[in-house]
């Protein structure tokens, strides 16, 4: 067993003894604490009633009380009829979602950081996330007044360039409703996204892209030898959260902007377990999906960040 | 190595005070939730005691003290009797109220004279709490989370997915049991149907207090029911009537002649026809019988199906398709956000039709104001495809929405049950939806020699329709359902029907008027067991709602869709289509659990009919 | 600024053709996107000065039709919004700026990737974004606590969030070591290394976060229904949505009631409008304070540190 060493040389940390490691890095334990103090008393301690998730929880009874029914809840789920129609809606709108908004953002937030002007580019940046403040409730209203076949702006445009001859009812056709929506959220989220980009570009040292003009990069050279490297790594870490909340997506657009005639693609699985619980009145039914949810969750986002461990040898873990 | 271990032994460590924790959290949950059950258990033992010693009192010698509070007013349309239990006790006392419903401002019991004069006849005061929001969680987190319950429940149906648990959790006590126990003479203000409604538990008792209606075919002047609503004005202007509209082939004809000055004259509309979603009951027009539940009933077979699988639901469903492939029902009319009434006040609207038009009738004030004083909607009289004098309508017991309970953690369910006694008399609906006797509103007679009630308070003479109305609620706090003090609310329309279109309506419109008297001898009374499937619902929770919601899914989605479609073969295909798919979702197993269940309930509703 | 822009301007000299083009596509591109953006707000501030019955008649553009405060009126006109601004002032700020010390510092733990069992703390953290109880445990532990009703239930269970703490410990990747070396061997303590090192070095990330937090916390509702009671505790959201439901309960109620065969006095107020007029109130103080943020989000930062 060695000594200790007076200065701490991260490299050399495993030869050293378990105490006199652990006084070194002590303090920075310690701040890890603080958060898993807060984890134990304010996530693991509910987390215990998953188990409503298993039985046939009643109120009088509580948590403890109820009955086990064992693996009958999540039977029932496999058996709903829509459930496959469900599943299918919710990758499909989220492949989409993912796959045109980070290419969006992303040339958003590059093409914002080029402009020169930088009053306005503020100007730009605050405009831009606006949107992100419109309540699915209230986008409902104003996508309703815009997609009208009858009033609406984009088919009135449309009908004068001569690309259609009648309005199209947008949230009428089935086939139409994944791409409307996801383009309807890109617009709401666009400039919010920006922000945490915009944040770590904030952070390049200056130095890098003086010295790169002077050896003569061009604006895209630069983008991309510079700025985009530098944004790898936020943006594996953003993407695999996203991955990880793929089971939520659409929510609040199933439940605004669905209706009889658009069913078949609009009808998510977040809205869909939400509207199943509602109806059965059952807490332990809601549960049983949401954990089922949590664990595809959880397995698709370790999934992702395995596999940005490979290609880009940046992940969470 | 070394190491490893130490990380496996920290990750033991880490485990183990995790679930320690986990452990420590929720026993800490079970003694207080079993502390709870045993305090519980002995409160609703005392109670019981308590009351057993007052059933035997009441078996004896009728209610017992004295009698300190008499009928109020004159009997109008029913005879309630004189002898009631709240009659015997007027004590002040607050009862702590729980409203499963939203409040549109700041208002509490006791902020106008109608609920003061309540206060002063019963001596009862109700502190009154609303939801937060519209989804019931402050509900559910009330019982979830072991609370004292306030003593009394307002505004949960009993078809709710949270009724049974109020039942089974016992939470509640049972209305039925406190009646018998209480108040007897309370099954005389009842009506017969609301009894056997409000049964939807196993027991087959009723649990909450239901206040309801029916239709016994007695009544003088009906509800008005129709199906289609129009644009008085453009009717007149196309040179026919809404009395006038009396075949199909009418309606179609009118349609075309507004086709052809649709654009020149009336550019603003929109929609010459508007139905928000696929009616079910306008297949009445074409023989079935209009009933506001998707299954139906075929008393010839004895076998339940749903409307559309009819010839009569089918021939529904093209004419619609016609209605769209002529262009007069646009898709948007399905798909747009905007309310009813607002496209109608819009001035974007010919026809309206819906299971119950009379929001077309609201839409008066508005398109007066949008388009012109003469613009106005009127009631169409109801055809028939056929050209038959009859349309059939189930006119069926209906209730409200409402559903008061007395929970188990009560202080006086004797008062509480008073309370709703009260409010169930004739007295009781009328002043919470008309104010006080002599002072607001009075007993006067029509032509036909029907007692009817009127107002007679300054506010509404001077200014009689909706703004008198108004006018009554700002300074005496009448008709109090923004505040859900539905305790009374739906039976009063049960009088008020009878001569409600100045009265509690506000319209003077002839139009409107005489389309209604057209209807009423138009249609059938409720012994055409047809309809009943109306006033039988299946609760959400059970196997049978389940399978009912999935079909139902499928049915609405594909039925809607069927109706813009371009051609007949397209159609066909689509509605056999959605037959077969229905079968594949399991039909046969939905029948399987639901007709036993309307079995049951046929034979109890035909004993009541027939004791009635 | 000044640094950025002259450092600019003595680059240009070389800029080509080609960059003087794109520059101006990018005008007018951002133009475009900024036009595209602004209008559906503008529209929502538009209506909610219109008068309600009048904006459903037909559409509005660029100026209202009718014009009306009456939707302000109607949210603002409730004994208890001035009480709850400040409410809701109170809780945003407290909030915030204890959300952002607290996940920045456990985040600074968890960003050393050597410390000891760190994998198994990622695993410990990232576990709770995934699985939890459902809302009637969580109730219940809120319950325990002590905190049902009380102004700290807006303060405490907020103070970490797992997703902020990745995100930062992410930016924490990029700060040079060498500060911190350099601040070790001057004798400092890890604690104060945090606070005059690290802090100063986030700042572009803690005031994101801060952004995030601080609406979060001023648009937050569901709690305050679920956790609180008294009226001092509400906040401006609160109101707010209870006002928009209140519209929406009247409108479904005359609705109801015109159904069953009462017209009532129809009503120019609404649902819509007012919801419109709410969410102006929302955005407006973020509109506000944003401004102040965004000089965090500057180059330049790290330069001066590491030369010296």
């Amino acid at each position: 067993m060695s000594k200790s060493q007076a200065v701490h040389v991260p490299g050399m940390a495993k030869k050293k003894p378990f105490w006199v490691r652990f006084k070194k890095e002590a303090m920075f334990h310690i701040f890890v604490w603080l958060g898993l103090a807060f984890l134990i008393i304010f996530a693991y301690i509910p987390m215990g009633g998953i188990v409503i998730a298993f039985k046939d929880y009643n109120f009088r009874q509580g948590i403890w009380g109820s009955d086990w029914v064992g693996l009958s809840h999540f039977k029932q789920l496999f058996s709903d009829f829509f459930m496959g129609n469900a599943v299918v809606n919710t990758l499909g709108l989220s492949i989409l979602s993912i796959g045109l908004s980070y290419p969006a953002t992303i040339t958003f937030t590059l093409l914002l950081n080029e402009l020169n002007n930088v009053k306005f580019k503020r100007v730009i940046q605050t405009v831009s996330y606006l949107p992100h403040f419109i309540s699915w409730a209230i986008m409902t209203v104003i996508l309703n007044a815009m997609l009208s076949p009858s009033e609406g702006i984009i088919n009135i445009v449309l009908m004068n360039l001569g690309i259609i001859d009648e309005g199209i009812a947008f949230l009428a056709r089935e086939e139409l409703f994944w791409i409307t929506t996801v383009v309807a959220s890109i617009w709401k989220n666009l400039g919010w996204n920006t922000i945490v980009y915009l944040a770590v570009i904030a952070g390049i040292d200056e130095s890098l892209y003086e010295a790169a003009k002077i050896d003569g990069a061009g604006r895209f050279a630069r983008m991309w030898y510079i700025t985009l490297p530098h944004l790898v790594g936020i943006i594996s870490i953003m993407l695999i959260l996203s991955m990880g909340g793929i089971v939520n997506t659409g929510f609040d657009i199933s439940f605004y902007l669905s209706n009889d005639l658009n069913y078949n693609r609009s009808n998510t699985l977040a809205y869909y377990v939400y509207t199943m619980g509602l109806r059965r009145g059952d807490f332990s039914y809601s549960t049983a999906i949401s954990f089922l949810l949590s664990i595809v969750s959880a397995s698709m986002m370790l999934g992702t960040n395995a596999l940005s461990n490979k290609l880009t040898g940046k992940g969470l873990f | 190595m070394k190491n490893t271990k130490l990380v496996k032994l920290i990750a033991l460590m880490i485990a183990i005070i995790m679930t320690a924790a986990v452990f420590a959290g929720c026993a800490d949950t079970t003694t207080d939730e079993s502390s709870k059950e045993e305090s519980k258990v002995s409160e609703e033992s005392k109670t019981e005691e308590s009351a057993d010693d007052e059933t035997s009192e009441d078996e004896s010698t009728g209610y017992t003290g004295e009698k300190v509070a008499d009928l109020g007013i004159p009997p109008i349309l029913k005879d309630d009797p004189d002898d009631m239990y709240w009659m015997y006790n007027t004590d002040p006392i607050t009862l702590t109220v729980y409203v499963n419903g939203l409040i549109t401002d700041d208002w509490q019991w006791g902020d106008d004279v109608t609920t003061q004069y309540i206060t002063e006849r019963t001596g009862i005061t109700l502190d009154m709490e609303w939801a937060p929001d519209a989804e019931g969680t402050r509900l559910n987190l009330m019982l979830a989370g072991g609370e004292t319950l306030p003593d009394i429940f307002q505004a949960i149906p009993p078809t709710s997915t949270v009724a049974g648990e109020l039942v089974t959790g016992e939470y509640v006590l049972c209305a039925e049991d406190l009646i018998n126990e209480y108040a007897p003479e309370m099954w005389d203000v009842y009506t017969p149907y609301q009894k056997q409604y409000a049964a939807t538990t196993d027991d087959g008792k009723m649990w909450p207090f239901l206040v309801g209606y029916d239709f016994d075919g007695e009544n003088h002047y009906g509800y008005m029911h129709g199906y289609i609503g129009g644009r008085g004005d453009i009717l007149e202007a196309l040179g026919t009537k809404n009395t006038e509209i009396k075949t199909i082939d009418d309606f179609r004809q009118v349609l075309d002649d507004f086709n052809a000055v649709w654009k020149t004259d009336y550019p603003d509309i929109v929609y010459p026809v508007l139905m928000r979603g696929v009616c079910s009951q306008f297949s009445a027009v074409f023989g079935e019988i209009g009933c506001g539940s998707d299954l139906r009933y075929d008393p010839e077979t004895g076998e339940c199906y749903f409307w559309f699988q009819s010839e009569e639901g089918y021939n529904t469903l093209k004419f619609y398709n016609e209605l769209y492939r002529n262009g007069y029902l646009p898709e948007e009319a399905f798909i747009t956000t905007d309310s009813s009434i607002d496209l109608m006040g819009a001035g974007k609207v010919l026809f309206f039709i819906a299971s119950n038009t009379w929001e077309s009738s609201s839409a008066n004030a508005p398109v007066k104001e949008n388009v012109g004083e003469d613009a106005y909607f009127a009631p169409i009289y109801p055809f028939t495809a056929d050209g038959k004098e009859i349309l059939n309508t189930f006119k069926g017991i209906s209730y409200n929405g409402s559903g008061a309970w007395v929970t188990a953690d009560c202080k006086a369910p004797d008062r509480a049950t008073g309370f709703m006694e009260y409010s169930a008399t004739e007295e009781g609906i009328l002043t919470l939806n008309c104010g006080i006797y002599g002072e607001h509103w009075d007993v006067k007679t029509d032509d036909d020699g029907y007692l009817y009630p009127a107002f007679i308070a300054e506010e509404y003479t001077s200014n009689p329709g909706s703004a008198g109305q108004a006018a009554m609620k700002e300074a005496y706090g009448i008709n109090n359902h923004e505040h859900s003090l539905w305790f009374g609310h739906t039976t009063a329309y049960n009088f008020l029907w009878n001569y409600d279109t100045i009265f509690m309506s506000g319209t003077t419109n002839p139009n409107i008027l005489a389309g209604r008297s057209l209807w009423y001898s138009a249609t059938t009374d409720n012994e055409n067991l047809a309809g009943v499937t109306a006033t039988f619902s299946v609760a959400a929770s059970s196997d049978a709602g389940v399978a009912l919601a999935a079909l139902s899914d499928i049915y609405s989605s594909e039925l809607a869709k069927m109706i813009f479609l371009n051609s007949d073969e397209e159609f066909d295909a689509a509605y056999n289509a959605m037959l077969d798919a229905l079968k594949a979702a399991g039909e046969d197993n939905f029948w399987s659990l639901y007709e036993p269940m309307f079995a049951d309930y046929l034979a109890k509703y035909q004993e009541a009919l027939a004791s009635k | 600024m000044a640094n950025e822009q002259s450092t600019r301007d003595s680059i240009s000299l070389h800029a080509t053709r080609s960059e003087k083009v794109f520059n101006v596509c990018n005008v007018i591109l951002m133009l475009i996107i900024g036009f595209v953006t602004l209008y559906p707000f503008w529209y929502c501030v538009v209506v909610s000065f219109n008068e309600g019955l009048d904006a459903t008649v037909a559409p509005l553009f660029f100026w209202p039709r009718k014009w009306s405060l009456e939707n302000f009126e109607f949210i603002l006109t409730n004994k208890r919004t001035l009480s709850g601004f400040g409410v809701s002032v109170a809780r945003t700020v407290i909030g915030t700026i204890t959300h952002v010390l607290f996940t920045g510092v456990v985040a600074y733990g968890l960003s050393k990737r050597w410390i000891m069992g760190r994998k198994i703390y990622m695993l410990i953290f990232t576990f709770t974004m995934y699985f939890g109880g459902g809302m009637i445990p969580v109730y219940l532990n809120i319950q325990r606590l002590g905190l049902i009703d009380n102004f700290l239930v807006y303060i405490i269970p907020g103070l970490f969030s797992v997703y902020d703490s990745i995100l930062i410990m992410s930016y924490y990747d990029s700060i040079p070591g060498a500060l911190e070396e350099a601040a070790l061997i001057d004798g400092a303590g890890h604690l104060k290394i945090f606070l005059k090192i690290i802090i100063p070095a986030s700042m572009p990330i803690f005031a994101t976060i801060a952004l995030f937090n601080g609406v979060g916390q001023w648009n937050a509702y569901m709690d305050t229904v679920i956790y609180t009671r008294s009226d001092s505790l509400i906040t401006l959201q609160a109101i707010m949505t209870k006002m928009i439901n209140s519209a929406e309960a009247l409108q479904e109620l005359n609705e109801q009631m015109a159904a069953n065969g009462a017209v009532d006095g129809f009503q120019t107020i609404k649902p819509i409008t007012v919801r419109m007029a709410t969410m102006i109130f929302t955005v407006l103080p973020i509109t506000l304070v944003y401004p102040f943020l965004q000089k965090y989000f500057v180059k330049g930062i790290m330069i001066g540190s590491v030369k010296g």
